[in-house]
């Protein structure tokens, strides 16, 4: 064989092949290269840390590399990426529930020493007991949320319904809401009421529990068992309910589909988190108010909390560089507003006072949702339970309110959920 | 000595490909969580749990209801375009087209013609037909699955079919014409025998693929609802990516190999018995 006037042997051949089969050998090298620029793992195109990213090369000159995967399959992949030795991730968003998984994997760098005492004070106290595993912190807690009911102004008044107030005095049980739901859409809305994260475990796990009927897990490790008692089954029965009579949709299945409904004047009535409320107001001629998160009659109010903690990779070479930024978005006061993008809330204390003092000076129509926040917050906020078994838990309930979504029967779905995570939690090294 | 150099790629693309991977499943599957040799405990784990059942049943059903209808539609489409002309050319395309759209991408598509109020359900309800639940019902998710997968393969499986009856002789069907041989009868008598290895070939390769299902079910249904489309693919995904059990992923990915196995062995021993004409 001859190339360009070269005469190719057969050794020449064979060297060359072995050559070429070698180049991904030389990957290591460039990521060696890459060393200096922090890589950041996170959900999305990076669309939502880009203001983070953007304050922190000002301050510290520094750039950040973002790599995104979907939302749902962000924690897994930081798993399997982990798993294979050269992960290519200096910083990650963790969501906290996976802290006690993360830490049996060893891989979370240990902050103690870095932020154990510097954060007391700066951050909330519950969110840094998130942070803490085992005697270790080993995140930091970055964003925090809770929940309201969003509500379209325009349709309510179409419908006669008043607007319900934002106090918390003015908190409404679940059947009432419902109630004005299936009135404002006999008066012409497409659909009555919407969770904005459809199924997750998240944004429902406040329904059993405000029946008292826990999160799903108990005992001293939280690997028992416990979601197919009283309080379950009822909140499972309410759940299908709505979606069988037709007030709530089955057709969007994506928090982003349920925004977008909520925007497009076509939902009445959606419970949410507040970093909506930068995109909502957004939308030209939307009118839209909020209200204390419901709960059930008889039970007590609780609202979900908790959100992304960054964590740093046990076996980063950009120590010092990762552990500055999160400082800066996690105990910067003006890091951390930018970090919580736009109208999400802080893990930081002084951070979510500012944020929260801004939303009704920017939506006038919002007076009153700072108070109410801040008392979620304070008064009715839980957690997810921090378990070895929360991956398990998480994707086989979250599966469970799907097919009772889809018309499956409470009892029967949460008897076999019972069953199956007894069953996964058995696989669980304790 | 001296064919080795040249088979030295293919010999160690196999031995890194293909059977060291199957000996690290093995030795996995044998494996404890925590790596520790365990025995038969993953196996004995997973063939006492109901979950699997389901999931081996739903498996089975898709692979029993999948590969006779997508090798009978791709037969019959076969036979219908074989022939070139004006007519039947572009529509053999528009037949083949849906092949190189990615299956992921197929299942979005799909996903929104399957909404309460997407296509499937106006098409259905300018034909009078009520509007049906699709994915969201245990008893219609898997068959429309089944109808997503075969838009997909019917056109892929056709094209290998097509070129086997290419493959017969003409003067075959003359000589049977001359004797006073009908359509059917030629089709039964000459078409069917002579088809054989083409047809071994797409039965063989369509329930290794309906096995091997994966793409739809983890976009469009993740197993549910009520468990009616959990396959074993996707179970062993979640088991290994999601719930980071490897070895038990590993019992079941050997479990699903070994039941692949049994079944094409089946399908070769009947497919191979040459038929006198």
């Amino acid at each position: 064989m001859t190339i360009m006037g070269y005469r190719l042997g057969r050794r020449g051949f064979l060297t060359g092949m072995l050559g070429v089969s070698s180049l991904p050998l030389l990957g290591p090298l460039t990521a060696a290269a890459q060393a200096q620029t922090l890589r950041f793992f996170g959900w999305g195109d990076g669309t939502y840390y880009k203001g983070l990213f953007d304050a922190f090369e000002k301050v510290s000159g520094e750039k950040i590399a973002f790599e995104g995967v979907p939302f749902s399959d962000l924690q897994n992949t930081i798993l399997q990426r982990f798993r294979t030795g050269d992960s290519g991730i200096d910083v990650f968003l963790v969501d906290p529930t996976y802290v006690p998984t993360f830490s049996k994997l060893g891989i979370l760098g240990d902050l103690t020493s870095a932020f154990g005492e510097k954060s007391k004070g700066k951050l909330f106290p519950s969110d840094i007991q998130g942070a803490n595993y085992i005697g270790k912190m080993l995140t930091m807690p970055m964003e925090e949320s809770t929940q309201v009911l969003f509500f379209n102004k325009g349709l309510l008044a179409k419908a006669g319904v008043e607007a319900p107030g934002v106090s918390p005095d003015a908190r409404m049980t679940w059947d009432k809401v419902i109630e004005l739901a299936k009135k404002v859409q006999a008066a012409g809305a497409e659909t009555g009421f919407g969770f904005e994260q459809v199924d997750r475990y998240y944004q429902l796990q406040v329904l059993p529990e405000s029946l008292g009927g826990g999160p799903g897990v108990k005992g001293e490790d939280l690997l028992t068992v416990d979601v197919a008692n009283d309080a379950w089954l009822q909140a499972g029965k309410w759940y299908g309910s709505i979606f069988a009579d037709g007030v709530a949709s089955r057709a969007p299945t994506k928090s982003q589909e349920m925004r977008d409904l909520f925007k497009a004047g076509r939902l009445a009535f959606l419970v949410g988190g507040p970093w909506n409320i930068a995109e909502f107001s957004k939308v030209e001629g939307l009118d839209y108010g909020a209200a204390p998160h419901p709960y059930f009659a008889g039970g007590k109010a609780v609202t979900p909390s908790e959100s992304f903690h960054l964590g740093m990779a046990a076996d980063t070479k950009n120590v010092d560089k990762a552990l500055n930024f999160l400082n800066y978005a996690g105990l910067d006061k003006d890091g951390a507003v930018v970090a919580a993008g736009g109208s999400g809330l802080s893990a930081n204390i002084g951070a979510t006072q500012e944020i929260l003092s801004r939303i009704p000076q920017q939506n006038p129509n919002l007076k009153g949702i700072d108070a109410l926040m801040q008392y979620e917050l304070a008064n009715t906020a839980i957690r997810r339970p921090r378990t070895l078994g929360y991956l398990q838990l998480e994707e086989l309930v979250t599966r469970a309110w799907s097919d009772i979504r889809n018309g499956n029967g409470a009892a029967e779905t949460f008897a076999q959920l019972q069953s199956e995570l007894e069953r996964s939690f058995k696989r669980i090294p304790h | 000595m001296a064919p080795l150099p040249f088979l030295a790629p293919a010999l160690f693309a196999l031995l890194a490909f293909r059977l060291l991977p199957a000996g690290w499943l093995v030795q996995q599957s044998l494996s404890g969580p925590q790596g520790e040799f365990a025995g038969l405990d993953n196996f004995e784990f997973l063939f006492t749990a109901p979950s699997f059942a389901n999931t081996l049943q739903a498996t089975l059903t898709f692979v029993a209801v999948t590969v006779p209808l997508q090798t009978a539609i791709a037969f019959g489409l076969a036979l219908l375009f074989a022939e070139n002309s004006r007519i039947f050319s572009p529509l053999r395309v528009l037949v083949f087209l849906p092949v190189f759209v990615p299956s992921s991408v197929a299942a979005i598509l799909w996903g929104a013609a399957y909404r309460p109020q997407g296509l499937a359900n106006a098409l259905l309800g300018s034909l009078g037909v009520s509007a049906q639940p699709f994915l969201s019902s245990p008893s219609q998710a898997l068959m429309s699955i089944t109808v997503m997968a075969s838009w997909i393969g019917c056109g892929y499986w056709m094209m290998f079919l097509i070129g086997g009856l290419k493959d017969i002789p003409r003067d075959l069907y003359e000589a049977a014409a001359i004797d006073g041989a009908g359509k059917l009868s030629s089709l039964w008598h000459i078409t069917i025998p002579l088809m054989r290895r083409p047809l071994a070939f797409v039965i063989v390769a369509d329930t290794v693929a309906a096995f091997l299902l994966f793409a739809p079910i983890a976009i469009l249904t993740r197993g549910g609802p009520g468990g009616s489309t959990q396959l074993v693919m996707f179970d062993v995904y979640q088991q290994a990516y999601f719930f980071n059990d490897v070895s038990l992923a590993a019992a079941e990915g050997l479990t699903l190999m070994v039941i692949m196995m049994v079944i094409v062995l089946i399908q070769f021993r009947l497919l191979s018995r040459e038929k006198q004409l």
